[in-house]
């Protein structure tokens, strides 16, 4: 008879024990615990990095100080997010071989109630590996997971608004052009429930559904209970570790080369000097062709629609030398394009250099 | 000697932790096993620890981290970490594609032989035993 997977409902923490109180489960993990479920959300609002990242490479640090948002560093893998009261987290903390060691299996479980879930809402979310959940394409929500101590852990977020404002704004970009193409492919590429609903729905009444399909999925009763005084002693321990300075600001050679909105799609820029000038490229990528892209910098092109043309003639062409010089080429002749310094070769390269940071 | 698909070379020493070891006096090569990175998938980025520092038998000392998994890895053997694979740092899926050759993590200088009683050879019954019930607990194969 398999055991009961303790359900500790923490409803909202201060921002970093929204974080900590997962760690502190998995590391006092032994043997006589049970599998538990966190669901949790903060206070106030907050920036979480992954845990193999550099604070000052990813987040634009001085905003988040001068807006009074938190920076925490967790332990689980992926990138910087924007974090606030409008998600619900749900933290598995189980033993190791109570979930899958595979990575895609352990993460089609985690993600399987929260699809039904939002299904049972109305909402045609899937399971979109490795490890997403998409809406139509859209993302709604990514998860996490590491290894801590003796236990598994998977995170990741029931969506129910999201601020994609503030998500571009915390994230430290090369240019505001880099920065207003991620808001407008957060905006294009992520979604929400009160997004597809077109209200949002009653917290209780999701989390309900949730824990129903999680009981479902792992073939487990959920009980409610609470954390222990251990637990909670390495929490507050945690919470003191989590805030230091050397923890937060700890080097991290995970690089991610520009901003990942889900699974297909990616935000990048590159910059090219040519004799005729800088060329800045910034596109939006999805499954290896251009989907969107903005040129500029301060080389002289004429006519003056010249680099409007050229942006939409690139969209649809996949990010390949000859495909995009053809485009590039094709424009130049049909338009008639001057841009001293500027050539046809010059620009293709500009392009191509996305493909150069584009791993 | 294969193992239900996984390759598992005779001349290496195993642990519970998907590690494997290869001996020569008293250096111990450790990397990650075939089924390891096959049940990690690819592998993004490791943190790559630095020469010099004590390792324990058993303990974390190294992280690393794929498809938004951070793993970490124990040590196979207690000693002084006299050489780590800066590769990795550049080249984080040798991992994947050679766990045995260039995927190796660190060398330690080795300070308790006796260790290596606690580590399993390929053609232990034991081994492929661990290796079979790790794939059935987790419905793998």
């Amino acid at each position: 008879m398999p055991s009961d997977v303790r359900l500790i409902d923490l409803k909202l923490v201060p921002p970093i024990r929204s974080q900590t109180i997962y760690h502190a489960l998995a590391y006092a993990l032994d043997p006589s615990s049970p599998d538990t479920i966190i669901l949790v959300g903060p206070t106030d609002p907050y920036v979480c990095i992954g845990f193999h990242q550099e604070l000052e490479k990813e987040v634009d640090v001085e905003y988040c100080r001068a807006h009074g948002l938190p920076m925490v560093r967790r332990e689980v893998g992926g990138g910087a997010v924007y974090l606030d009261q409008n998600q619900v987290f749900m933290q598995w903390i189980f033993h190791r071989g109570a979930l899958p060691a595979d990575l895609g299996e352990r993460f089609a479980l985690y993600v399987k109630p929260l699809v039904e879930t939002y299904h049972a809402l109305g909402i045609p979310a899937n399971y979109r590996p490795i490890n997403d959940v998409h809406v139509r394409g859209k993302k709604i929500g990514g998860t996490g997971a590491a290894q801590m101590g003796e236990a598994e852990v998977v995170v990741g977020s029931l969506m129910f608004d999201f601020n994609f404002d503030l998500m571009a704004r915390i994230l430290k970009v090369s240019s505001e052009k880099m920065r207003d193409k991620i808001f407008q492919s957060l905006n294009e590429y992520m979604t929400t429930m009160t997004r597809e609903l077109g209200h949002t729905p009653d917290r209780d009444t999701v989390v309900k559904i949730y824990l129903e399909k999680c009981a479902a999925a792992l073939g487990r009763d959920i009980v409610p209970g609470e954390p222990t005084a251990k637990e909670l002693q390495l929490a507050e321990r945690l919470d003191r570790q989590f805030a230091t300075d050397e923890w937060l600001h700890q080097k991290g050679g995970l690089r991610q080369v520009g901003v990942k909105i889900h699974e297909d799609v990616r935000v990048l820029e590159a910059a090219h000097k040519t004799p005729g000038g800088l060329v800045r490229v910034t596109a939006r990528v999805r499954e290896g062709r251009i989907d969107d892209v903005t040129l500029s910098g301060d080389f002289t092109m004429l006519p003056k629609f010249a680099p409007g043309a050229l942006e939409l003639a690139l969209r649809g062409t996949a990010l390949e030398e000859s495909a995009v010089h053809a485009r590039i080429a094709e424009v130049y002749h049909s338009v008639s394009i001057q841009s001293p310094g500027v050539t046809m070769e010059e620009l293709t390269k500009a392009v191509m250099l996305l493909t150069a940071s584009n791993q | 000697m294969n193992i239900s698909g996984y390759e598992f070379p005779d001349d290496l020493y195993y642990d519970k932790n998907h590690s494997w070891a290869r001996v020569s006096g008293n250096v111990v090569t450790q990397g990650f096993t075939d089924f390891a990175q096959k049940l990690a998938k690819e592998i993004v980025y490791v943190e790559v620890p630095r020469a010099g520092r004590t390792v324990e038998q058993g303990k974390p000392f190294m992280s690393l981290e794929s498809g938004k998994w951070v793993g970490r890895v124990m040590a196979i053997a207690t000693g002084k970490i006299a050489k780590a694979n800066e590769e990795l740092e550049f080249s984080p899926t040798l991992l994947n594609e050679s766990p045995y050759d260039k995927g190796w993590m660190v060398q330690v200088e080795m300070s308790d032989a006796d260790e290596l009683k606690n580590l399993m050879r390929a053609s232990d019954p034991a081994f492929a035993d661990l290796i079979k019930s790790e794939m059935a607990k987790y419905k793998l194969g």
